[in-house]
């Protein structure tokens, strides 16, 4: 029994041989061409399975989908309704005048009527819900509901950004078979393959086209490939004219014919054809290319958008709109023209279509890829996710981005460094900058611009360009100095010339920007009007090992060489490491990791990683107070203080202005209760740009903050073991509100000086408490 | 009647969690806003209604989800020292000493002059 299979194969692999013998012998033409048949048979199924596995391998193949950071709605938000427009439009919300469906809106002057779409956010699905959003000037008055009940909070659908593509550079947003506008697939089927519906991967007749038109021309011009050939083509990225690769492609192509159904193919075609380039990213499929070109969702897309994207289709690069506009145009009117010729539109939409605006460019709008922003999510995520899983697993990431804020910082990076730029260098080198911007106290980056060109994909300055700081330094120095005891903002400290001998045998005597002295001044006004002799002294009082210790333990990854130079910010560091630095100031001195995702969910919305905040506390919050009020008078009496007349009369920031040796570099730092801003600004090559941190990168950081409609006055809740006093800027004696160059700050109780003489409570400041009493009696 | 059994429930179950006092509310607290009462109707603060859904979560040991949710609310307010307190109170539960401990010393940082706040802070730190 058990010999039986064994003894039937043997018998079998006898008997063939035999048997092929026999055939040879009988008919050696006929067997040669059977033979050549099998082989044949052998080659198309080897292509037929490696077509079948490119197109398996596509269907599941889905880049991680990114998300900006949802808008949160409530009452008393500081949101005007043309704002929300601008949110819900980038959504992909569609205006209309009478809202029936999810995802439309209405205005009506200070009213917004919005039906949301159900979105499945990281921690719950926010379902469909009508809403009626009234508002008061510019903020949110009310939220209600359908029935006239209050809702405390409205979290709207996130704004969706590019995705994370593998290292093959192919970008693409999924569309599903109900995404696809019906007139998408009419036109793609009238202008590429007009009988796809019968034909089985392969349309003799268009071939039989080609061929005579191409006999006639000599080589291969005219193409009539089916829509199935291009996808066959596209899978294999081989675009080479040759008849082997032709053949090649029909077998795969009829071979997919046969597996999938042409709804399938269709789709996958939609999904799968290149569009459009970016630098090294390439535009594939017609839902990114429809966020490409008109920022909005495939959906959304009107005739002559629709007419665009399907005239390119036949060369992207030779039909790209943006640099070959007039070609582009001429070949979408073409595109409607036949449409209509073959009346899958009327004649009269073909006009009209015909006559629009190619309706490109972003201008105003945010960009949905953000490569310096993507770079750090890739960055955050390498930790926990091989870079595989990202390209292919379909997962996604929600990340802190806040589209608003983003756009304000490109626009206003783009526009200072315009300003800035000498006039006789323009054509030569142009200027480069770099911002970011981040929520101090949840260490979350909202926006990151890395260069002047907000869409490069390569050099992120923001993550990568260490430059050394200059005074940026400088508060770390006195926040050392604050935590020992010996110290106050009051207390004085010498700028006379200072020698320091370093270990080398060499001596180092700092200047001063001014090359004067000031004598000695309080620690207040030595780091508002950035001293470097009072400070270099300071720091070589308390050690420069303590203000390297403290940088490190701030978030500086490293603990930088104690040179004394140090002091003055003689230490490369990234503009991202200087936001996780002074983030941690702002924050109070507790130390939270700068985090670009929030969390991650797989394809079927399961949570799969949460990012949540994170905080240690770091330095003596008291001391971080005080450095914070002397911060807040840079910007009011100290070398930042020509940023007030940039920023909203009332709102009280706190920063530091930084200036590399030679001008090649303009730092500034600062914050406000809510935002943290870091803005660097200089040149590549690293040669100087002769501009100070005032001059330079805080006319970029003030507007940006006073862009910022939310953000609130830096005000430190006083901490119960610190009082606070008025102190004069120049002397660092007590002295009243609005009596001279006076600043509010806080000091130890008991650390308050003797008053400076000629400057009681005269009737001004009589009139100040006053005017306050009466006031506050009224409310 | 079921709809009380259900109410009392729901309080027992929420005052559970609720460590910290319910209303700070003395003349010299700050803007701070107070943690809702249990059971009390849906509230319309934004901060209040996400503090209560956390809570939620946090009974139901879906510690996460409530940290995401009371993070919300600090997006709103992020000086509101109880909020913080709230923070530390979910990683506590969810056996998260460290953080618990960070976010309290955060709390207390902004607590100033809001005595209630800074009490809470300093008996949760047990000091």
């Amino acid at each position: 029994m058990v010999n039986k299979p064994e003894s039937a194969a043997r018998q079998a692999s006898s008997t063939l041989p035999t048997r092929a013998k026999a055939l040879f012998k009988r008919a050696p033409k006929r067997t040669a061409a059977g033979a050549l048949l099998v082989l044949f048979a052998v080659y198309a199924l080897y292509l037929s399975i490696s077509v079948i596995v490119a197109f398996e391998g596509r269907r599941w193949d889905i880049p991680a989908r990114v998300y900006a950071a949802p808008l949160e709605i409530y009452a008393g938000i500081a949101l005007t309704p043309d704002e929300l427009s601008a949110a819900l439009d980038q959504t992909g919300y569609l205006r209309v005048e009478e809202v029936r469906h999810p995802g439309e809106y209405a205005m009506h002057e200070d009213r917004i009527l919005l039906r949301t779409r159900s979105f499945q956010h990281w921690d719950a699905l926010e379902p469909e819900q009508s809403a009626i959003i009234d508002f008061d000037a510019d903020r949110i008055a009310s939220i209600r509901n359908e029935s006239n009940e209050t809702l405390p909070l409205l979290r709207l659908e996130p704004m969706r950004l590019g995705s994370l593509f593998a290292a093959h550079h192919e970008d693409r947003i999924l569309v599903a078979q109900e995404d696809i506008p019906p007139l998408l697939v009419s036109a793609l089927k009238t202008i590429e393959d007009r009988r796809f519906d019968s034909h089985i991967g392969l349309d003799f007749r268009a071939i039989a086209r080609a061929a005579f038109v191409n006999v006639r021309q000599g080589g291969i011009r005219q193409g009539g490939s089916t829509l199935t050939q291009q996808l066959v083509k596209s899978y294999f990225l081989d675009s080479r004219q040759t008849f082997s690769r032709k053949f090649r492609e029909a077998i795969m192509a009829v071979a997919l014919e046969l597996r999938y159904d042409k709804d399938e193919l269709l789709l996958a075609y939609v999904n799968e054809i290149y569009l459009g380039q970016q630098g090294a990213r390439a535009i594939h499929g017609f839902g990114l290319a429809s966020e490409f070109y008109f920022s909005k969702p495939l959906f959304r897309l009107e005739l002559h958008e629709i007419a665009l994207l399907v005239a390119i289709v036949k060369g992207p690069s030779y039909y790209d709109p943006r640099r070959h506009s007039d070609r582009a145009r001429d070949r979408r009117n073409l595109v409607l023209a036949t449409l209509a010729d073959n009346e899958v539109i009327d004649e009269q939409a073909a006009i009209t279509a015909s006559e629009q605006d190619l309706g490109i460019g972003n201008h105003g709008k945010l960009s949905r890829y953000q490569p310096a922003y993507m770079d750090l999510v890739r960055r955050q995520l390498a930790a926990d996710f091989p870079l595989d899983d990202l390209a292919t697993e379909g997962l996604r990431i929600f990340t802190n981005l806040d589209p608003r804020i983003q756009l304000r910082v490109e626009l206003e990076l783009a526009a200072g460094l315009e300003r800035l730029q000498p006039t006789e260098s323009k054509d030569v080198v142009p200027l480069e900058g770099a911002a970011i911007v981040t929520r101090p106290q949840s260490g979350e980056v909202l926006a990151m611009v890395g260069g002047r060109d907000v869409e490069f994909d390569g050099f992120n300055r923001v993550t990568d360009a260490r430059r050394p700081i200059g005074s940026l330094v400088k508060p770390v120095v006195y926040l050392a100095a604050l935590q020992m005891d010996s110290y106050t903002l009051a207390s004085q400290v010498s700028d006379e010339p200072v020698e320091v001998e370093l270990d080398n045998g060499d001596t180092w005597a700092p200047q001063n920007f001014d090359e004067t002295s000031h004598g000695n001044v309080p620690l207040l006004r030595a780091l508002g009007d950035s001293y470097n002799r009072a400070t270099v002294r300071l720091g070589m009082e308390i050690g420069v090992d303590a203000v390297s210790g403290l940088l490190h333990e701030l978030g500086l990854d490293h603990r930088p060489d104690p040179n004394p130079s140090l002091l003055l910010g003689a230490v490369e560091m990234s503009p991202f490491e200087v936001a996780q630095v002074y983030n941690s100031l702002a924050n109070g001195g507790f130390r939270m990791p700068l985090r670009a995702v929030r969390s991650v969910v797989d394809a079927q919305g399961e949570p799969l990683m949460r990012y949540p905040l994170e905080l240690l506390p770091v330095a003596d919050t008291d001391a971080v107070q005080q450095v914070n009020h002397a911060m807040v008078q840079v910007l009011e009496h100290g070398t930042a203080r020509s940023a007030k007349a940039m920023l909203p009369a009332d709102l009280v920031a706190a920063g530091k202005t930084g200036t590399s040796d030679d001008f090649r570099d303009s730092w500034f730092a600062g914050f406000t209760n809510d935002h943290l801003a870091v803005v660097w600004v200089g040149n590549d090559d690293n040669h100087p740009v002769g501009l100070t941190g005032s001059a330079g990168a805080l006319t970029i950081w003030a507007p940006v903050i006073a862009g910022l409609d939310d953000t609130r006055s830096f005000d430190p809740v006083p901490s119960s073991t610190l009082e606070l006093v008025w102190l004069d800027y120049e002397t660092g004696l007590g002295t009243y509100e609005g009596c001279g160059r006076s600043a509010r700050v806080a000091l130890p109780p008991g650390e308050r000086p003797p008053r400076l003489s000629g400057c009681g409570p005269g009737l001004r400041e009589l009139g100040i408490r006053a005017k306050r009493w009466l006031e506050g009696n009224k409310q | 009647m079921i709809r009380t059994a259900i109410l009392v429930l729901l309080a027992v179950a929420l005052s559970a969690c609720a460590q910290l006092p319910g209303t700070p509310g003395t003349a010299d607290s700050q803007e701070t806003t107070p943690l809702p009462e249990a059971g009390s109707p849906p509230p319309a603060s934004p901060t209040a209604a996400l503090v209560e859904q956390g809570r939620r979560q946090s009974a139901d040991g879906q510690y996460d989800q409530a940290v995401a949710s009371v993070e919300r609310a600090l997006r709103i307010e992020p000086g509101n020292p109880w909020l913080w307190l709230e923070l530390a109170q979910i990683h506590r539960s969810a056996g998260n000493a460290r953080q618990a401990d960070g976010h309290a010393r955060k709390a207390l940082s902004l607590a100033g002059t809001d005595r209630n706040a800074e009490q809470a802070a300093r008996r949760f730190l047990g000091e």
